[in-house]
């Protein structure tokens, strides 16, 4: 499956170098041009693309639509528009940051101003514990299990739901000793604990865990977690810092935290009566302003440069959790709901980061895969311009930048990659099991978008390289067992990479996770 | 100097119950001689031996069968019908594994009838337990032994103590929390630790849990097991040269009568145990929809490098010794 993407990739190679002198079928023998820092590419035979009708040029919208060579796959283009490829652009060497101490609370003073941040705790007082473990030693009761588990309950079911709750009640119990009479919260320590630290279900309530607010240790996960009430509204601040020697990520996010769990009766009433929800529709000088704000907060967290959109979102919502659709109700009934979301897209040297979808995949090592999440900020204020969330995952530090030679390509270039592709390329994203008979694909190609994507350059740093990136959606239809089905993938809201070409050699990468 | 050597025999077979070497050695006829009583000893052993080989190859001795704790019943994998529980720190007739049994054993059945006794008396069912440990707080050894093990009040306390000397045990006196780490652990103060975390496989990830005992200390930790007479049980040599024993189970699911589960239904409990030199390490992991779990028993076995784990001793060895497959 790789060696023939690999092979039509030496076959875009080919057109590139060599379509001017060959005539349609002919057989070459291509290598690649050199070694890509993502891959080594077999010598393969390829033959020619046939000659492809001219297209509009670049700069002229058009839609396009034209099926592959084995007339099993349809692609439309909504747009071939590309933009203007530069001579040179920027290829960066990037490695994943650490998110420190300092660096923290640099960004939770950007984001909070003056309020003051406090440990974040679930910690219980005494008489919160006394009555867990009532509540448990309850739960033992002979008569509570019979109507937990039923009268037909085996006794290795009645053994396994025995043992949960007795080591729920041996943790509370055991936490009795050390419980305070009255908790009160603590200015946030700026210090990073294991995950476990802050679990209601783990807290520390004996003092044993180790803190880090210096060097994080090494193979380690920890996080740092505050609680916050801003203009009204209580926020969750979390840093994460995943350092363990698989794979290493980083995040930060500053999340509103109702006092409820959402699908809760009081949940939505809370976020009415808090101004959350919001049935106004905010007007333009309202989302400017907000995007104003959020501009001079990212500059004041120190997060490198960023292109910001921002508009306004609407969504629906039942006011009790019976008054939804799981009730029958339309979605036209139910009550709308106003928020100004801000896009945000990394800028590095003048050069937009493209934005790919999230990878799942975190310890991939296929040639391309670049393990964890990309570098992402998502913004999402109220009507009334106060924040509801913030996440920021993946920051880098950039450790060199040169500039790289980029190829000349057009829609034509393009639409013979994609002629070529056949079911394997579908079999590739895993939309479609081996043993299963691909009768239909539909592609919709949403947009040509130049920048700057992520690549595995070792096991320690990333290469930003210049590239076009084609997000859309598809629909396949297949027959399996003697049945037939269907799946979609991607969305205009979440669109999939349909291909992704690395403009330094004119390679296709596979970028994203199946 | 024979008689020496029929008790060295003995006791270098080092898994006989103690009361056998003694009896042994306390064989003295006031007529035998020296060379008799020699050679007494030494066909005694060997008839152990070949016993105990035998039993070996009958149930897997240096697994499962060698550790299974079994409250109320004969001892032997498959009997018994009370609980049952994993020894974590030596095989069958070693100290800590008898220690063990003594405690779970008395543990188990002292906690029923204070809770027993609560309920006729119509009381609150936990509530004969001290939980600030007044009984202990004069004294800090035996605090932090209280709290390691559970203890609740004097009596238990007492025998918790007497069962450490009697086997010449140490307790644990001290237990802490990993430093770092996505998963609960616990960490004690001679480096035995209990350690969840993920473990990669396959292009997924499983969930194991790690216990890892020196000898010479009374476990704080405890490892039920269900229907032990289940388990299929082998040996295997893995990838990275570890002898390790494999007890592998299929869990009961809920299924009508007649009905046969396809693979993606059935779960798996599986058990990996290997020694070292003076510690015990063994591995818990559970799965489901796995159509050769064998291999996938094996496959985590050779996921995972024990020599580097018994070598090292400490949970920070743990990230190394994960190696993917």
């Amino acid at each position: 499956m790789k060696k023939a993407f690999l092979i039509f990739g030496a076959a875009l190679l080919l057109a590139f170098s060599e379509a001017s002198c060959l005539e349609a079928g002919e057989t070459v023998e291509v290598s690649c041009p050199g070694p890509s820092a993502t891959a080594a590419f077999d010598e393969a035979q390829v033959k020619t693309a046939a000659p492809y009708t001219a297209i509009e040029a670049a700069g002229e919208s058009a839609a396009l639509e034209f099926e592959n060579h084995e007339e099993n796959i349809t692609f439309r283009f909504d747009t071939v528009d590309i933009e203007e490829i530069p001579e040179t652009m920027p290829v960066l060497r990037m490695r994943p940051k650490v998110i420190d101490s300092d660096w923290a609370r640099t960004m939770a003073e950007a984001i909070f101003g003056d309020n003051t941040l406090y440990e974040y705790s679930e910690e219980l007082n005494r008489a919160e514990i006394g009555e867990k473990i009532a509540e448990y030693e309850d739960a033992l009761r002979e008569e509570a299990i019979k109507e937990a588990l039923g009268e037909d309950a085996s006794r290795e079911e009645i053994a396994a739901y025995t043992k949960a709750i007795e080591e729920q009640l041996d943790f509370y119990s055991s936490a009795y000793e050390y419980a305070r009479d009255e908790v009160e919260p603590v200015e946030c320590l700026w210090t990073f604990w294991p995950s476990t630290h802050y679990a209601q279900s783990s807290w520390d309530y004996a003092g044993r865990d180790t803190g880090y607010t210096d060097r994080l240790p090494y193979g380690a996960t920890v996080e740092l977690c505050a609680q916050v009430t801003m203009d009204g509204l209580p926020y969750r601040f979390n840093v994460n810092n995943r350092e363990a020697e698989d794979f290493r990520n980083h995040s930060m996010y500053a999340l509103l935290m109702p006092p409820m769990y959402p699908g809760t009766p009081d949940y939505t009433p809370w976020m009415v009566e808090n101004g959350v929800y919001s049935g106004r529709e905010p007007g333009a000088e309202e989302v400017e302003a907000v995007e104003e704000k959020a501009r001079e907060m990212i500059e004041a967290m120190n997060i490198g440069d960023w292109e910001l959109d921002a508009r306004v979102e609407s969504g629906r919502y039942a006011y009790l959790p019976q008054e939804g659709m799981g009730y029958g109700i339309m979605p036209e009934d139910l009550y709308t709901s106003y928020d100004i979301v801000v896009d945000c897209k990394r800028v590095y040297e003048g050069v937009t980061m493209t934005k790919h979808p999230m990878l799942m995949d975190m310890r991939s090592t296929r040639p391309g895969a670049s393990n964890y999440y990309f570098e992402e900020l998502e913004l999402r204020y109220c009507a009334d311009g106060r924040l509801q969330n913030l996440t920021y995952w993946s920051p880098h530090e950039l450790l060199e930048s040169t500039d790289s030679g980029v190829i000349e390509l057009d829609i034509g270039d393009i639409k013979s990659i994609l002629m070529d592709w056949t079911a394997e390329n579908i079999q590739l994203r895993d939309s479609l099991s081996p043993e299963a008979e691909l009768l239909d694909v539909e592609v919709e190609i949403f947009s040509i978008e130049l920048g700057l994507s992520r690549i595995k350059l070792d096991d320690t740093d990333f290469l930003l390289i210049p590239t076009l990136t084609l997000p859309g959606m598809y629909t396949l239809e297949y027959s399996l067992s003697g049945e037939t089905g269907s799946d979609t993938r991607g969305s205009e809201a979440s669109p999939v990479d349909i291909l992704v070409i690395d403009l330094r050699d004119g390679s296709v990468i596979e970028l994203g996770n199946p | 100097m024979r008689e020496n050597l029929g008790l060295a025999i003995f006791e270098s077979l080092g898994y006989i119950d103690p009361e056998y070497i003694e009896q042994a050695a306390n064989s003295r006829g006031g007529e035998r001689s020296t060379l008799r009583r020699t050679v007494r000893l030494l066909l005694i052993a060997a008839a152990l031996l070949s016993l105990l080989t035998a039993a070996a190859c009958a149930s897997a001795w240096f697994g499962l069968g060698a550790r299974l704790i079994s409250l109320g019943g004969q001892g032997e994998a498959g009997a018994g019908e009370g609980e049952s529980y994993v020894s974590l720190s030596g095989l069958q007739g070693s100290p800590e594994f008898l220690a063990a049994g003594q405690w779970l054993e008395f543990k188990n059945s002292y906690e029923q009838k204070m809770v027993e006794g609560q309920l006729a008396e119509g009381e609150s069912l936990y509530d004969w337990r001290d939980l600030e440990r007044g009984f202990a707080r004069e004294n800090e050894y035996d605090l932090a032994v209280s709290r390691i093990y559970g203890v609740w009040d004097e009596a238990m306390l007492k025998e918790l103590k007497d069962i450490a000397g009697e086997y010449g045990l140490s307790l644990h006196t001290r237990a802490g929390r990993p430093e770092s780490g996505e998963l609960e652990g616990t960490v004690y103060e001679n480096g035995a630790y209990k350690y969840g975390f993920m473990l990669p496989l396959h292009d997924s990830y499983n969930l194991v849990t790690v216990y890892y005992e020196p000898w010479g200390t009374l476990p704080a930790m405890s490892l039920p097991i269900y229907a032990p007479g289940e388990y299929e049980q082998w040996e295997y040599e893995t990838d990275l040269g570890a002898r390790v024993d494999i007890a592998l189970r299929r869990q009961p699911i809920d299924v009508p009568e007649n009905y046969e589960p396809s693979p993606g239904e059935l779960s798996w409990d599986c058990l990996i145990f290997c020694r070292g030199d003076g510690a015990d390490l063994t591995l818990r992991c559970s799965w489901s929809g796995e159509p050769a779990p064998q291999n996938t028993a094996e496959d985590i076995a050779d996921a995972l490098d024990f020599k580097a784990l018994l070598e090292d001793g400490s949970i920070s060895a743990v990230a190394g010794a994960i190696k993917e497959k």
